[in-house]
């Protein structure tokens, strides 16, 4: 990006890191208004709105994980054993002691994750062995989809006014969570410690920060916001399903990315992941109504997530490159006063350069 | 000067690091409202005494005191008892702002929850009192080295330090920046901080500091009033040999065959087009202040960088640009900064650290042959006198046996141009002693020459035949003659 365009960014008051989820969701919205006449409809927005409302809130925890430094593959495998918790117990213990339940068994796996890492185990491996763990057990719990939850439960999915709504009612529970995630990561010991030590852990320690105890936070966090998502998944399909989470490890990792969290940690954006979570959810409602065959979508995510990390630096390299051309040509053609005159038998005159 | 009891005191303290002893019995006191200047050579022990001291390294002996009462120190307890250290690799966070840096760790909450005006309004204020015009709401990414120090000085006024540790702040400053920090001390004195300050520049430490104290193999030489002392009877104590023993001869004669000729050197924004020769036998130097290109054109001689434009002829001949294994086969051999980073594979022998280079040249059909690899190695790390087991790995070797590995790569590779980025860095009297005896040797006898820079004023005007001062990219003078540090200090900056 150029300074001119970064410059007229920061005027508008945004953040240029989300410029690229900002310009996808933008280009989709266009694409899909002006190719199917359905796109526009309130059932479509809607619709919309629920589908992204998991992989956003699975996505905010994510961020927080990523801006530690780390990352969170455990986070499918969680929402699913959570989904599944939920669904099997709810019929004998009640509804609210099932949700007590799961919200325990995502927040151990969490716990778990945090304090490995913690200690010094290594992100990857640690959440990529949890992850086959919960999902191990949400198989072992529940073979395929099922359990039974009470249908009132699925209003938290539903609409505001029934099923001809328009408003889903989770909208303005993912706003809360939206603007909570923002308020941890911006107005809290824990949020600043956490870009701290995904900044640099040793000077964070060497600062003070008890980097432990945040790296548990992001990981709390993360699981957090997969039992929320496992909530929302259960009521929405009314049971539990031990695969229904698997897609959102990557598409988690893929919405962070986009919105312009730094994957080397110390930098995150809420706006961005809530941007880049809209773009991803409209980029499947797109190719679904241009009719794509549904294989074509994981490999349309894929080459978005590739140019959205790889287009801000080749962007960088090339003013680089030019500003380097440009400097070289005023510092030759300046002819540098020669305070130094070479040791004697230095040759001739030549004038044109030719290295580089 | 009212005398007042030490806020901070160690004594008897000692360290020693695998077969070095760090510290040998040093004891230091710093009384408020006073600075306490430490000198000393590289590796005389300044840097672990003031690592003791702010909680960074346990000593293996000795007690520290802190307001009297004796206390055992870890970076925690040393910032909650006032003590903060300056970095000389400044320790900030750079995707964090200003005023994050300087409250992380105790933020100013109300309701719980950080109170960001507060936190960017009291850091203001606080850089404010440092004359430090420094927005608080941007990331330390991108500030100066001035302005980052200022930042590290305002987080210890914000904990409230009573004894602040500035460690070489000035090394990478302009004398106005200087100038400014210096005002700096002086204020925080005057509202009766106390200030542990390491530097090399013995005038300004002379016109700062109300005591010295002279460190030297690990032993405090002395602890003096600062009023009296003369810059050359502080230099005396610190060497505790003269000046002349501390470097080989120069040159006798000159050879008049020009070895190698770098014209209009440019390589943005650092470098602006730089030419100079180098005579066969000749050591030059190059000097600056940090960041001002001398750097820059080590790497880009050495392959490491790719200058944008320029021409290099090597004995006459025009050498086109490569990386830097193509720069070592046309005869440009290079001991970089970073020893540990960049210089050596730490795991791996002496012998295989020499040799290395010379790989493509020994192996056939990509399989190395495990005796040529040890001749030309054993050869190489003979000429460069390395002591120590040189078949086991590089990182058992103390730091100047492990520069003496440096040169014995380019021994093995043949170059014919030495390039030498700070080549005594971490090295011990002795060892910096033998590695100008090297550099000489291999420029006399053999006809090489050698391309050296370094922050050391001393080492530059004692081991180089001539000395080029670089300023803001450009090549500003020569040193003349039997030039003093001094001398050389104000051409690096006169231009200005």
């Amino acid at each position: 990006m150029t300074a001119r365009v970064r410059n007229a960014v920061r005027g508008l008051g945004v953040d240029p890191v989300v410029v690229p989820a900002l310009g996808l969701v933008l280009v989709l919205v266009v694409v899909g208004a002006s190719q199917s006449g359905n796109f526009l409809s309130s059932y479509n927005i809607s619709n919309v709105l629920i589908q992204v409302t998991p992989l956003l809130l699975v996505a905010l925890g994510q961020m927080f994980v990523v801006a530690s430094g780390g990352l969170d593959l455990a986070v499918g495998g969680t929402v699913s054993l959570v989904t599944v918790v939920i669904a099997v117990t709810a019929g004998d213990l009640g509804l609210p002691l099932a949700l007590a339940l799961g919200l325990c068994t995502g927040l151990l796996v969490g716990v778990v994750n945090g304090l490995a890492v913690s200690w010094g185990l290594d992100a990857f491996l640690t959440t990529l062995a949890t992850f086959s763990v919960a999902q191990g057990v949400a198989l072992l719990i529940l073979e395929t989809p099922g359990g039974e939850v009470p249908r009132s439960f699925g209003d938290v999915a539903g609409f505001f006014g029934g099923p001809g709504g328009v408003v889903p009612v989770a909208l303005p529970i993912v706003l809360i969570v939206a603007a909570g995630a923002a308020l941890v990561l911006h107005r809290t010991g824990l949020g600043l410690h956490i870009l701290a030590v995904g900044s640099n852990r040793n000077t964070a320690r060497l600062a003070g920060v008890r980097e432990r105890r945040a790296l548990l936070g992001a990981y709390v966090l993360s699981a957090f916001a997969c039992v929320l998502a496992g909530i929302f998944l259960t009521a929405r399909t009314l049971g539990g399903d031990p695969t229904g989470g698997s897609n959102l490890t990557l598409d988690s990792l893929a919405v962070v990315v986009l919105g312009g969290t730094a994957l080397a940690g110390g930098r995150a954006t809420v706006l961005g992941t809530v941007i880049a979570a809209l773009a991803i959810g409209l980029l499947s409602n797109v190719m679904n109504l241009l009719q794509f065959p549904s294989y074509w979508q994981t490999p349309a995510k894929g080459v978005v997530v590739i140019l959205a990390v790889a287009l801000p630096s080749l962007a960088l390299m090339w003013a680089a490159r030019r500003r380097r051309r440009a400097l070289t040509n005023e510092y030759v053609s300046e002819s540098p006063p020669q305070a130094v005159p070479p040791a004697q038998g230095a040759g001739g005159n030549h004038g044109a350069p030719s290295l580089g | 000067m009212t005398e007042s009891r030490p806020i901070l005191e160690i004594t008897n303290a000692k360290k020693t690091f695998g077969l070095t002893r760090a510290l040998d019995g040093v004891s230091f006191s710093v009384r408020a409202g006073s600075v306490h200047a430490l000198v000393g050579e590289n590796g005389a022990g300044k840097s672990t005494l003031v690592k003791v001291l702010s909680g960074y390294v346990q000593p293996d002996e000795g007690e520290i005191r802190v307001g009297g009462k004796p206390r055992v120190l870890d970076s925690y307890t040393a910032e909650d008892l006032g003590i903060h250290m300056v970095h000389q690799e400044l320790a900030l966070l750079e995707d964090l702002t200003v005023a994050e840096n300087i409250f992380i760790g105790r933020e100013p909450r109300r309701r719980g929850l950080i109170d960001r005006r507060r936190m960017e309004a009291e850091a203001r204020e606080l850089l404010a009192r440092l004359g430090a015009d420094i927005d608080p709401g941007r990331r330390v990414e991108g500030l100066s080295t001035a302005a980052k120090q200022m930042v590290e000085i305002a987080r210890g006024l914000a904990i409230d330090a009573e004894v602040l540790i500035l460690d070489e702040p000035t090394a990478a400053l302009s004398p106005e920046q200087a100038e400014n920090l210096f005002a700096v001390i002086r204020d925080l004195i005057a509202q009766g901080h106390a200030v542990v300050y390491i530097s090399h520049r013995l005038a300004e430490v002379i016109a700062l500091a109300d005591e010295i104290t002279v460190l030297k193999d690990g032993k405090v030489v002395t602890t003096r009033p600062a009023e009296g002392l003369e810059v050359n009877e502080l230099a005396s104590l610190m060497v505790g040999r003269r000046m002349a023993e501390m470097f080989p001869p120069k040159r006798s004669v000159r050879t008049g065959k020009v070895l190698l000729e770098v014209e209009g050197l440019v390589d943005p924004p650092r470098v602006r087009g730089v030419s100079f020769a180098v005579e066969e036998g000749e050591v030059l130097g190059l000097y600056g202040l940090e960041g001002n290109g001398q750097d820059e054109i080590l790497s880009c001689l050495a392959g490491d960088r790719r200058p944008s434009a320029g021409r290099l002829r090597l004995a006459g001949r025009e050498v086109a640009w490569s990386a830097v294994p193509g720069m070592l086969r046309q005869g440009f051999g290079y001991v970089p900064q970073d020893r540990k980073g960049e210089g050596l594979l730490l795991e791996q022998s002496a012998l295989a650290n020499a040799a290395f280079p010379m790989l493509r040249a020994l192996s056939r059909l990509g399989a190395v042959l495990g005796d040529s690899e040890r001749r030309v190695g054993e050869d190489a790390v003979q000429q460069a006198g390395v002591k120590g087991d040189v078949t086991r790995p590089v990182a058992t070797l103390s730091g100047g046996n492990q520069q003496k590995v440096s040169f014995a790569r380019l021994v093995a590779a043949g170059s014919q141009v030495m390039l030498l980025n700070q080549p005594t860095r971490g090295v011990d009297v002795g060892s910096k002693r033998e590695i100008y005896d090297l550099v000489r040797k291999l420029c006399e006898e053999e006809g090489k020459a050698a391309v050296v820079t370094s922050p050391e004023l001393s080492e530059l005007l004692g081991l180089c035949d001539r000395v080029l001062v670089i300023d803001r990219g450009r090549l500003v003078g020569e040193a003349p003659e039997g030039a003093e540090e001094e001398e050389l200090l104000e051409m690096a900056v006169s231009s200005r």
